[in-house]
């Protein structure tokens, strides 16, 4: 959490107050550090090796996968004279959609793609249960774990405030030692908090 | 090609002219690099990272929507990757690094120790609040072009650059942020 005396500092460092209107002189030697610390990350850009774009250009795939694009291409109308086809294939695509849709859950490809990480090399199984899921096991299952021990899986979520732990072996609560924020679950323990 | 939009280079791409991509890492490899330094703290890592970007990026060049910054959707996909990948990579360096650190540390110059102090403290801090103070201070973006890359809303955009910025002067107020570091 940012400290809240510092939120002068923050709001001079974007540009949304004036440093000079801060009077306190330890804030004022604060806002200076923390000033002086920007500087240097701004002055630190680091430049690329001299044969980067060349090597990315060795490294392309062959043409297919653009070529394949430009042969789809190839069939869209160029002439006037296909627009009337076109536009009515348009609508009987849109139909088809908007009829297949109503037999499709909503919302299933909505959402903000983010992915979740647990660090956990002994674990047999990991899951994540959150208010998302109505803190329900067995929905989502992490896949791991990789060469460095850990787990990951990636799903959409809404925009807003979600809480979650983790599920490992299906007994053993944990929370995510990389979350920005926590809160008290109700129970003695604290869950993860995202805002996104 | 140097007056071209990126826009009109990537339709340029998707339309056979794939010599033209050149004209695009160009102008981004400054911006994509930068950032994959910071996530790998190595060349080596950095330049493979951001190479492996440019490659995805044109994978997907099909899907890029040129009302976006060409960068930015460049930088997305290099911190979804660096975010995924290069995990194992970066503990070897780690530990390549501290030790490299110890050696280093009585040798290096007046001039280059404050360059090295914020390199360590940048190091240690998690990337979590890395990447978003690098995109903010480095990248000079601002928080409404930081939020769609990073895939977070602009109020935790703006927190996790508030929070990155108080554990850097933290950490460089600590013995210059060389006293260990973490992923």
């Amino acid at each position: 959490m940012v400290n809240q005396d510092r939120e002068r500092i923050h709001r001079v460092l974007d540009g949304e107050e004036l440093g000079n209107e801060i009077a306190e002189h330890q804030e004022r030697e604060e806002l200076v550090e923390y000033q002086r610390a920007i500087n240097a990350l701004e002055q630190s850009k680091v430049t690329p090796p001299e044969e980067f774009v060349s090597h990315v250009m060795a490294a392309l795939p062959d043409g297919d996968r653009v070529s394949l694009v430009e042969k789809v291409m190839a069939f869209w109308p160029r002439e006037r004279q296909w627009l009337a086809p076109a536009a009515a294939g348009a609508v009987i695509t849109l139909l088809l959609v908007a009829g297949v849709s109503l037999f499709l859950p909503s919302g299933s490809n909505d959402g903000i793609l983010v992915t979740f990480e647990l660090h956990a090399p002994q674990a047999r199984s990991v899951e994540l249960i959150g208010s998302f899921n109505d803190w329900a096991r067995g929905t989502i299952r992490l896949s791991g774990p990789d060469a460095s021990g850990h787990w990951a899986v990636t799903i959409p979520l809404p925009s807003g405030r979600h809480e979650y732990q983790f599920l490992v072996d299906g007994e053993q609560l944990v929370v995510d030692p990389e979350a920005l924020l926590y809160r008290p679950d109700g129970f003695g323990q604290k869950n993860a908090v995202l805002d996104i | 090609m140097r007056d071209m939009t990126d826009a009109l280079i990537v339709e340029q791409c998707l339309n056979g002219h794939k010599e033209y991509y050149a004209e695009l890492v160009r102008r981004h490899q400054s911006a994509v690099f930068g950032l994959a330094y910071r996530m790998t703290n190595d060349r080596d890592d950095a330049s493979d990272l951001a190479q492996e970007a440019f490659i995805r990026a044109y994978r997907k060049l099909a899907k890029y929507d040129a009302q976006y910054p060409f960068r930015n959707w460049a930088l997305s996909i290099c911190a979804n990757l660096g975010k995924n990948r290069f995990r194992s990579i970066l503990r070897r360096r780690k530990a390549e690094e501290t030790h490299f650190e110890m050696k280093e540390r009585e040798t290096i110059s007046t001039e280059d120790s404050s360059r090295a102090a914020l390199d360590a403290a940048m190091n240690r801090l998690s990337k979590t609040l890395r990447v978003p103070l690098v995109l903010k201070h480095v990248e000079g973006m601002s928080y409404e072009e930081i939020a769609p890359v990073l895939g977070i809303g602009i109020s935790a955009a703006k927190m996790r650059v508030k929070r990155g910025r108080d554990e850097l002067v933290r950490l460089l107020r600590t013995e210059g942020g060389r006293d260990g570091e973490s992923g």
